[in-house]
């Protein structure tokens, strides 16, 4: 599950979970955005004292060189949800590809709750 | 991965149930034959063990399968629009979150449930509703399901028809408890009883 990049030097590999985290902060910066949903590891992490930065955030390869992001929101109450999931979406987008210069084919945004 | 574990784990748990009925059915196994193995695993410290490790590890699997089913019955109920960067789902239990946040910011609501779905004809949104005595139920309720409708057009950015069916379950007086306190509030204290000689040093 590791994007690679081949350089005169070698290759530079790229974790998914790479792609996750910079995924994860980007879409945390959103203003309207709450949190992203967690998954079970990263609760079970949470309860042993360990943050992790990627939630339930899932990275799937796509192709070589592409990938689809798919991330589960929260979103804060009194916010217009498609205006949120579309700045999310462009935020998440300009972060991965501007870090990571992979490209991103979709980034998928999956409303799962509102919170004040 | 974990809905083909989950088929697996339920296939091969059917197919022993099967094997066992047939081989009693047809008396392949002797009825002493399955007293013993009952009573080796009943006395023998380490087959005891093993028999309850493997009925934690049943339990656990069935867990995970009910999760497994239950999460692509819910994945499944959501609404969705694709914007250029990629797609957006709602599920529609964050449309009931909305539904129930707008309705208990209204004063009349003492208790709301809405259950939504979505259909072909548009959003359908079922409320129950437990109001506050002194409330005009139809204007109120219109009043309700017009806010509903308006909100979630312009929160979700939805054209689709939205459908709110309202249901008032009951209609309860108004609360003593904060009448009481303002009551107690509104009373005069009473003056401090002082002690005699209470700074005095001897």
């Amino acid at each position: 599950m590791l994007t690679e990049d081949k350089d005169d030097l070698g290759v530079i590999k790229i974790h998914n979970n790479v792609m996750a985290s910079i995924a994860f902060i980007a879409a945390n910066e959103v203003e309207g955005v709450a949190r992203v949903c967690d998954d079970v590891r990263s609760l079970v992490l949470r309860g042993l004292g360990k943050k992790t930065l990627t939630g339930a955030i899932d990275v799937r390869q796509e192709g070589s060189d592409t990938v689809n992001i798919i991330i589960p929101l929260i979103v804060k109450y009194g916010y217009n949800i498609p205006d949120i999931a579309g700045k999310v979406q462009e935020r998440v987008r300009a972060a991965v590809e501007e870090t990571t210069d992979i490209t991103i084919k979709e980034v998928v945004i999956k409303i799962k709750g509102v919170e004040k | 991965m974990r809905t083909v574990l989950s088929v697996f784990f339920y296939t091969l748990i059917c197919a022993f149930l099967g094997a066992v009925a047939l081989a009693v059915a047809f008396h392949l196994i002797t009825f002493e034959q399955i007293y013993d193995i009952l009573v080796f695993l009943y006395t023998d410290a380490q087959s005891r063990l093993i028999t309850g490790g493997a009925g934690i590890l049943f339990i656990l699997l069935s867990f995970a399968a009910v999760q497994t089913i239950t999460g692509k019955i819910q994945r499944e109920k959501t609404i969705a629009f694709t914007n250029p960067n990629g797609q957006v789902t709602i599920t529609l239990s964050a449309v009931e979150d909305l539904v129930k946040r707008l309705s208990f910011q209204l004063r009349e609501i003492k208790d709301a449930r809405a259950v939504v779905k979505a259909t072909k004809k548009g959003i359908d949104i079922r409320m129950r509703v437990v109001l506050r005595a002194e409330t005009s139920v139809p204007d109120f309720t219109a009043k309700l399901q017009n806010l509903i409708a308006s909100k979630i057009q312009e929160v979700f950015g939805i054209d689709e028809p939205i459908i709110v069916r309202i249901h008032v379950a009951k209609i309860v007086g108004v609360e003593d408890k904060p009448r009481k306190k303002e009551e107690r509030r509104n009373e005069p204290q009473q003056e401090e009883i002082g002690v005699p000689y209470q700074g005095m040093k001897f």
